[in-house]
C-alpha cells in the first residue's frame, strides 16, 4: 500500500511542475514589470533593479534559475516590500492560513455530517425541512457577501465577536467569524452529500438483510449505513479544500487574517513576481498533499479498493 | 374513423392507458415541488425584469442607473420622496456637528480664557445659524452663540465650517423640495455614495451577471457535451487523451490561475466580457464533459444504439438522433445547477476587481462596493448581497426540482 | 413434513400507494406451512409473491406501502400485530430470510465475520469468540472451503455462489424453524444454481427447516418443493402437492405455464408455447378474474366477478369459474 501511495505521490509532480511552469511564464510575459507602477525611475537604477533581480537575462536562464531555487526552498526577495524575502512572508503567513483552512474543513465536515444524519433519519420532517433549507441557504449565499454580512451583525452592531486580526492580538475569539463564514457553503454541501447518501444506502438491499436478521434500528444505522454512507463525504473533502483554499483568499481581506492568501490578488496586480510564484508554489503544494491525504482515507476507509 | 382520436387507450381490463413520454411525467413531477415551482416563478420574475430593464428606464418606471445625483448621495431605502430623506440627512449631520460644537465649547470654557480663539464680539445672533461677519479684513471670524451660552467660534475652525455650510445646504434643499425633480424621486433601496438608485443598480447589475451566468453556461454546456460525446462515442486513444487532460485540469487549483491570469491582463483587456467568458467557462465543460461522456459509453452498447446501427445508421446520426436525447435529462439538470456557479465565480472575480470593470457593475461589484460602506450605510451591501442570494437560491433550489423530475433515482444526487 | 401447522397466512392483503393509484400488491393470501415443508410460491414478475414473504416478518417499507388487513400466525401468535421488539426477536432466529442478490444484499463494507457474528451473538446470546465459532461451523456446512481463514474476508472477495452460500450459512446459523428464500438462485449461473438447491435441501432437511421458496422457475419448484402456491396478480390462484399440481394443473394459468416449459420428450411441433398477453397491472383493477384476458377458457363471468377458491378432494385447490360453476352445476 505505502508504493501505491509514493507512485501517487510522484504521478502528482508533472502536475505541479506543470502548474509553476505554466505561472512562471504567465506572469511573466504579462504586460507591465513589477516596477511599472513606480514613480518614474531613472534609468541606470533601473538597470541596477533588473540586474539585482536577474531579470537581465532571457527568460529561459531566468526560468532555470528558479526551478533551482524553488528546489532549494527558496523564493527569492519580495518585489515589493524590500526589506523583506518572500520566504519570511510566507513563513508568518503559512501557519495562519493552514490553521484557518484546518479549522474550517473539520467545522465543515463534522458539522455537515452530523446534520445530514439527523436530517436523513427525520426525513420529511421538520428538522429535515430546517436542515434542507439551511444547507441551500449555505450553498446561495457567497461568501463574499456572507462574511460582510456576519461582520455587520456580529462585530458592528451587536459588538460581540472582533471583526478581524487574529488570535495574537484578539486572542481566539478571532478566529469564529472567519472559520464559520469560510466553512458554511462546505458545511451546507457536506450536509446534503450525507443526507443523500444515507437516504440511498437506507434503501439498498444489504440493510433490508441487516433489518430481516432482527437487528435494532440503531445498530443497523450506526454499524451498517454510516460507514458506507459516509464515502462520498470523504472524498468530496478533496474539493472542499481546495474551495476553502480559494475562498481564504477573499475571507482573509475581509477580516484583515494575516495569512498568505491576502497579498495574493495584490501580488498578482503588483507584478511582485517572486511572491505570486511562491504563493502558486505553496498553494499547489498544500492542495497536492490534501487531495493525497484524503485519497488515503478513503483507501483505508473502502474494503473494496485494493493497491495491488 | 374520426372518433379515433378521441378514444383513449382501453386496456382489456377497461382501465384507461394514458401515455406518458418523459417530459409529461417529469412535469408532473416537477408540478407537485411547491418550493421548486416558487423558485422557478421568482427566476422568471428575475429574467424579465432584467430584459426588460431598458424599457422601463426609458418608460420613466424606473430610475436611470447612471444617473448620478450627489445630493442624494448615501440615502436608506425608503418609500418616502427623497427630498424629505436629503433634510432628514441634513439635519442629522447638523445636530452631530452642533453637539462636536458644543462639547468643544465645554471643554474652551472649562479651561477659561487660556485659549484664545481671536477676536469676541458678543452680539446675540437672532437665530443660531445667523453670524454676523466682523469687519476684521480677512481673518473672517465670526461670532456663534449657541443656545444662549456665550461662546466663539472661530471659521477657521473645520467644525465650524461645515456647520455653516450644512445649514446654508439645508436651506437651500428646504426651498427646492417641491420645485426640483430630483428630491421627488422614490429610492425603493436607497442610493449609493454617488446619489444612483440602488433598485436600479441592483437590476442592471443583474443583467450582466445572469447574462453572463447564461451565455457562459450554455457555452461551456455545448463544449463539454461536444467533446464528452466525442469522447465517449470514439473512446481508444481519443478518449485517453481527453480525459487525461480533463483530469490534469481538475487536478489544477484552476481559480487560483483564474485570478492569476485575470490579474495579469492589463485594464482593458479585463473590462471584456469575452475575456471572463472564457477564463470562467474553461474549467466549467470539465463536469458536464465528464457526466455526458459516461452517460453515452453506458449507452452506447446499448440496443437500442445497436438496433439502429444495424439499420445502417451513421456515427454521427446515432450520436445526435439518438444517444444525446436520452442524455438531455442529465445535461439539463447539471446546466441548471451550472449556472449559479458560473455567477458565484463572476461575481467573485468582480469582488476583488478582477471581473467586469467599470463603469459595468456586476452583482460583485456591487457588493465590493457595499462592503466599504457598511458600518455607516449598511444597505449598499445588503441590498445587492440580498438579491444575489435570492437568485442563487431559486436556481440551486430550481436545479434540485428538476433534478428529482426528471430522474427520481438518480445517483448523482446531493 | 410433519401435520403442524407453524405458519398460517389467512387473507393477507398489502398495498402501495404510488402516484399513479393503489396498488395492490397482495390482496387476500391463505396458505399454511407445515413444520419441515418446503413450500414453492410460483408466478410472474408482478405477481406479488416477494412482498408476500416481506411481509411475513413485516418488513415492508411503510410509507409507500402498508399492511391492509389479515393475519400472519406464527404458533398461534399474529406476527403483524407484534410490538417491534417481539418481532426482532423472530426475525434471523426463528424466521430467517435470503434474497436474491447476494452482491447486494451482504454489506460491503464489513467483514463476514461481523455480519454472521452480530446475528449469533444476539439471538443465541454468545460470546464473540463462540459465536465466531459456530459462524465457521455453519460456513463449513456450506461448503465453503478453509472458512476459518475465509471468514475475516470481504463479501467482495468471494464469488456469486459462494456468496449466497454465506447467506444459506448466517440465514441458518440460529437454526430457525422457517427459512424464506426469495428467488435465491435467479441471479446465478445454472451450475452454480443446481449445486446451491443442493445445499439448501441438505442443510433444511437436516436442520428440519420449513423452507418457503419463491420462484419463477417451475424447475426449482419440481425438484424441491412439496408443495406449490401458483400466484397471479397479487392472488394464490392454484395451491396443491406438488405431483399433482404436475400432473392435474386445474387453474388455465398454470396450465399454460407447465405448457410453456419446453420439453425434451416431446416432438419439435411448430413454435413454441407461451402464454399470450401481459400480466396484469395492478392499480385500479376492477372485479373480475384478472387472468381472463390471456386464458383461453374465459367466460363472461370471468369478466365481472373475481372466483370463489374450490377445493379438491385430493387437497388441491383453485380459483377459477370453470370448477365453481361445476360445483354450482353439480
Amino acid at each position: 500500500m505505502a508504493r501505491y501511495f509514493i507512485r501517487r505521490a510522484l504521478s502528482l509532480i508533472p502536475t505541479l511542475f506543470i502548474v509553476i511552469t505554466l505561472s512562471f511564464f504567465l506572469i511573466r510575459l504579462a504586460p507591465g514589470g513589477p516596477f511599472a507602477r513606480e514613480r518614474e525611475v531613472p534609468e541606470a537604477i533601473l538597470q541596477n533593479l533588473m540586474k539585482r533581480y536577474h531579470m537581465d537575462e532571457p527568460l529561459f536562464k531566468q526560468y532555470l534559475r528558479y526551478m533551482g531555487d524553488i528546489v532549494r526552498w527558496d523564493f527569492g526577495p519580495s518585489y515589493r516590500y524590500r526589506d523583506l524575502t518572500v520566504n519570511e512572508i510566507i513563513d508568518r503567513g503559512l501557519p495562519v492560513s493552514m490553521s484557518l483552512g484546518v479549522i474550517s474543513l473539520v467545522l465543515a465536515a463534522v458539522g455537515g455530517v452530523a446534520v445530514g444524519i439527523i436530517s436523513a433519519l427525520k426525513q420529511n420532517k421538520w428538522q429535515d425541512y430546517v436542515a434542507v433549507s439551511i444547507a441551500v441557504i449555505g450553498i446561495s449565499v457567497p461568501l463574499f457577501v456572507m462574511g460582510p454580512v456576519l461582520q455587520l451583525i456580529f462585530g458592528m452592531k451587536l459588538k460581540i465577536l472582533p471583526i478581524g486580526q487574529w488570535i495574537s492580538t484578539h486572542g481566539l475569539k478571532a478566529i469564529i467569524l472567519p472559520a464559520l463564514t469560510l466553512s458554511f457553503p462546505y458545511f451546507a454541501y457536506i450536509a446534503r452529500l450525507s443526507r443523500a447518501s444515507i437516504l440511498e444506502v437506507l434503501r439498498s438491499d444489504y440493510i433490508r438483510t441487516a433489518r430481516a436478521k432482527g437487528l435494532k434500528e440503531s445498530v443497523v444505522v450506526w454499524k451498517h449505513v454510516l460507514k458506507g454512507a459516509l464515502l462520498p463525504v470523504v472524498t468530496y473533502l478533496g474539493p472542499a479544500f481546495s474551495g476553502i483554499v480559494v475562498g481564504s483568499i477573499v475571507i482573509e481581506s475581509v477580516f484583515l487574517v494575516p495569512g498568505i492568501g491576502r497579498p495574493f490578488v495584490q501580488s498578482a496586480l503588483n507584478r511582485d513576481y517572486t511572491l505570486i510564484m511562491a504563493e502558486v508554489v505553496v498553494y499547489s503544494i498544500i492542495l497536492i498533499i490534501a487531495n493525497l491525504v484524503v485519497d488515503l482515507i478513503y483507501g483505508l476507509l473502502d474494503p473494496r479498493i485494493s493497491y495491488k | 374513423m374520426a372518433n379515433k382520436k378521441l378514444q383513449q387507450a382501453v386496456n382489456e381490463f377497461n382501465q384507461v392507458m394514458k401515455p406518458v413520454s418523459l417530459w409529461a411525467d417529469a412535469w408532473k413531477r416537477l408540478r407537485k415541488n411547491k418550493m421548486a415551482l416558487i423558485s422557478l416563478f421568482i427566476v422568471s420574475i428575475y429574467i424579465l425584469i432584467s430584459l426588460f430593464a431598458p424599457i422601463l428606464t426609458s418608460a420613466g418606471v424606473l430610475i436611470d442607473y447612471r444617473k448620478q445625483v450627489i445630493t442624494n448621495a448615501s440615502l436608506p431605502p425608503s418609500l418616502k420622496p427623497a427630498g424629505e430623506l436629503v433634510v432628514k440627512k441634513i439635519e442629522a449631520r447638523i445636530a452631530s456637528l452642533e453637539q462636536r460644537v458644543k462639547e468643544k465649547a465645554e471643554e474652551q470654557s472649562a479651561f477659561g480664557s487660556f485659549f484664545n480663539f481671536g477676536a469676541t464680539d458678543q452680539t446675540q445672533p437672532e437665530s443660531a445659524a445667523e453670524a454676523t461677519p466682523s469687519d476684521q479684513g480677512d481673518t473672517s471670524a465670526f461670532t456663534f452663540t449657541y443656545q444662549g451660552e456665550g461662546f466663539s467660534g472661530n471659521t477657521t475652525d473645520p467644525v465650524v465650517r461645515e456647520l455653516i455650510s450644512q445649514k446654508e445646504t439645508l436651506e437651500k434643499v428646504k426651498a427646492e423640495l417641491d420645485t426640483n425633480p430630483d428630491y421627488k424621486l422614490v429610492y425603493i433601496l436607497g442610493t449609493d455614495d454617488l446619489g444612483r438608485d440602488m433598485f436600479a443598480r441592483i437590476i442592471y447589475g443583474g443583467r450582466i451577471s445572469i447574462a453572463i451566468g447564461i451565455v457562459g453556461t450554455l457555452t461551456a454546456a455545448l463544449v463539454g457535451i461536444l467533446i464528452g460525446a466525442i469522447s465517449g462515442y470514439v473512446g481508444g486513444w481519443l478518449d485517453n487523451l481527453l480525459m487525461r487532460f480533463v483530469d490534469i485540469m481538475y487536478g489544477l487549483p484552476y481559480m487560483l490561475i483564474v485570478i492569476i491570469i485575470m490579474a495579469m491582463i492589463g485594464e482593458k483587456a479585463r473590462g471584456s466580457f469575452v475575456v471572463l467568458f472564457v477564463a470562467i467557462a474553461l474549467v466549467s465543460w470539465l463536469t458536464i464533459s465528464r457526466v455526458v461522456r459516461g452517460q453515452i459509453i453506458s449507452l452506447k452498447n446499448s440496443e437500442f444504439v445497436e438496433a439502429a446501427r444495424s439499420m445502417g445508421a451513421s456515427s454521427w446520426r446515432i450520436i445526435f438522433r439518438h444517444l444525446l436525447p436520452n442524455t438531455l435529462g442529465v445535461i439539463i439538470v447539471f446546466s441548471t445547477l451550472m449556472m449559479p456557479s458560473f455567477i458565484m465565480n463572476e461575481s467573485f472575480l468582480s469582488f476583488l476587481g478582477l471581473g467586469v470593470s467599470a463603469p459595468d457593475a456586476s452583482w460583485g461589484t456591487l457588493v465590493s462596493e457595499g462592503v466599504r460602506a457598511m458600518e455607516s450605510y449598511a444597505w449598499q451591501l445588503l441590498g445587492p448581497g440580498i438579491a444575489m442570494t435570492i437568485f442563487l437560491f431559486c436556481m440551486n433550489f430550481l436545479g434540485d426540482g428538476l433534478r428529482d423530475a426528471l430522474d427520481p433515482q438518480s445517483k448523482n444526487r446531493t | 413434513m410433519t401435520d403442524e401447522v407453524i405458519l398460517e397466512v389467512k387473507d393477507l392483503k398489502t398495498y402501495f400507494m404510488v402516484d399513479e393509484g393503489l396498488v395492490k400488491a397482495v390482496d387476500g393470501v391463505d396458505f399454511q406451512l407445515h413444520r419441515g415443508e418446503t413450500l414453492g410460491i410460483v408466478g410472474e414478475s408482478g405477481s406479488g409473491k416477494s412482498v408476500t414473504n416481506l411481509s411475513i416478518i413485516n418488513l415492508i417499507p411503510v410509507p409507500p406501502g402498508k399492511i391492509a388487513g389479515g393475519q400472519v400466525l406464527f404458533h398461534g401468535k399474529d406476527l403483524l400485530k407484534m410490538p417491534p421488539h417481539e418481532i426482532r426477536d423472530i426475525r434471523g432466529n426463528k424466521i430467517s430470510m435470503i434474497f436474491q442478490d447476494p452482491m447486494t444484499s451482504l454489506n460491503p463494507f464489513l467483514r463476514i465475520s461481523t455480519q454472521m457474528v452480530e446475528t449469533i451473538e444476539l439471538h443465541q446470546g454468545l460470546d464473540k469468540k463462540a459465536a465466531k465459532e459456530k459462524a465457521i461451523e455453519m460456513l463449513k456446512l456450506a461448503g465453503i472451503p478453509a472458512p476459518e481463514k475465509r471468514i475475516d474476508q470481504y463479501p467482495h472477495q468471494f464469488s456469486g455462489g459462494m456468496r449466497q452460500r454465506v447467506m444459506i450459512a448466517m440465514a441458518l446459523s440460529c437454526n430457525p424453524e422457517i427459512l424464506i428464500a426469495d428467488e435465491p438462485t435467479s441471479a446465478l449461473d445454472v451450475t452454480i444454481q443446481a449445486q446451491i438447491l443442493e445445499l439448501m435441501q441438505e442443510l433444511t432437511r437436516k436442520l428440519g427447516t420449513a423452507v418457503i421458496m419463491i420462484t419463477h422457475s417451475l424447475g426449482v419448484v419440481a425438484g424441491m418443493c412439496d408443495t406449490i402456491c401458483v400466484m397471479y396478480a397479487g392472488r394464490i390462484v392454484e395451491r396443491g402437492r406438488t405431483e399433482e399440481i404436475f400432473e392435474s394443473p386445474k387453474h388455465p394459468y398454470t396450465v399454460g405455464l407447465i405448457h410453456s416449459v419446453p420439453r425434451l420428450d416431446q416432438e419439435t411441433k411448430g413454435r413454441l408455447y407461451s402464454i399470450p398477453g401481459q400480466p396484469p397491472n395492478v392499480i385500479d383493477l376492477p372485479d373480475c378474474c384478472p387472468f381472463f384476458p390471456r386464458c383461453e377458457k374465459a367466460m363472461d363471468i370471468c369478466k365481472k366477478k373475481y372466483p370463489p377458491s374450490v377445493s379438491f378432494e385430493n387437497g388441491q385447490s383453485a380459483s377459477c369459474w370453470l370448477y365453481a360453476k361445476e360445483a354450482q352445476n353439480a
